[in-house]
């Protein structure tokens, strides 16, 4: 026979305790839910977007989530997913202006999206902070569709300075001397 | 091996939503079980579990395929079909699974025998609405994976 009442107490008791300890788990769940993502994402599966939507939704200050998603958005080359990645990681990006890792993720849309100011901005302060070859060479290819030729130049003798054997910046500087 | 790997997370990857959320359902229908059904005499000496919660318990503590534990499943699979041993194979499955169901067997024969013990009897209504309250925690979590 079922106690209703001793049921409902129960039931009322475990409900108030997974209330309470849910702010607990929500870095940990968020984290999971990347790790799902990322399991999806690792067989091509669309479905690691809703993951890594869902990370953010339950965590909204985990910069994991939003580096992947805003990744994954760059990944899908549409352009409203793109418009989608920028907002989110420029509302990331506010909170946490430092996050290298998201500024380059967001750099990578907003020259897909063709605003190449922006992108060079974000990809020359990448560049800068952990001193990444690869982020300058994007900056300078941003500053070169701009027409700035002088800072095109500054930003590859920059990267040329930090790795002297790397290819991209080698042949783009053979180039700007013919 | 890499690539077999590869595969093997692919395919467990594509049908991995309808396995999270068969847990989910089992942890839920576990929980609620623990929660509601419970014996009114409290006088009453502990009734063994049904044959059916004991089933749908290991089943689902058996399926639990977290996204951490899928690349050690899919290596150890690959292992097992690489290496021209089946005993190897064999040996590996089992590490993982004895790996695995280590804390649950841990867990179920320390409550066995702390229940021989009255004075810690009483404690058996807080402990399973305790694990009531995980399941329902659990079929909440899993259901977010699926």
């Amino acid at each position: 026979m079922i106690d209703w009442r001793g049921s409902l107490r129960r039931l009322v008791l475990v409900g108030i305790a997974l209330v309470l300890a849910a702010p607990l788990l929500r870095p940990a769940i968020s984290s999971a839910l990347v790790t799902r993502g990322d399991s999806l994402l690792y067989a091509r599966d669309v479905r690691a977007k809703e993951k890594y939507r869902l990370a953010l939704a339950v965590d909204p200050a985990n910069v994991a989530a939003a580096d992947h998603y805003v990744f994954f958005e760059f990944l899908s080359r549409d352009g409203h997913d793109l418009d989608d990645g920028i907002s989110v990681a420029t509302a990331m990006l506010t909170r946490n202006p430092g996050d290298t890792t998201l500024r380059m993720d967001r750099a990578l849309c907003l020259q897909l999206r063709k605003r190449y100011a922006q992108a060079r901005a974000d990809f020359e302060r990448v560049g800068e902070e952990r001193g990444d070859v690869q982020a300058l060479a994007l900056a300078a290819a941003d500053a070169e569709r701009l027409g700035d030729a002088k800072a095109t130049h500054r930003l590859l003798m920059l990267a040329h300075r930090i790795d002297p054997s790397y290819v991209p910046v080698l042949v783009a500087l053979a180039r700007s001397r013919s | 091996m890499l690539a077999t790997t590869a595969s093997l997370i692919r395919g467990v990857a594509a049908f991995s939503n309808v396995i999270y959320a068969l847990l989910a359902v089992g942890f839920l229908s576990f929980g609620l079980h623990a929660l509601i059904v419970r014996d009114s005499c409290s006088h009453k000496a502990n009734p063994r579990p049904s044959s059916s919660v004991t089933t749908l318990c290991g089943s689902a503590f058996g399926l639990v395929l977290s996204p951490c534990c899928t690349p050690v499943i899919a290596m150890v699979a690959s292992a097992g079909i690489y290496s021209s041993s089946v005993a190897t194979a064999l040996a590996g499955a089992l590490a993982f699974a004895a790996g695995h169901v280590a804390p649950l067997a841990t867990i179920g024969f320390g409550l066995g025998a702390a229940e021989r013990f009255a004075p810690l009897r009483a404690l058996s209504a807080a402990a399973t609405t305790i694990s009531g309250g995980l399941s329902l925690a659990l079929a909440g979590y899993y259901g977010l994976l699926a």
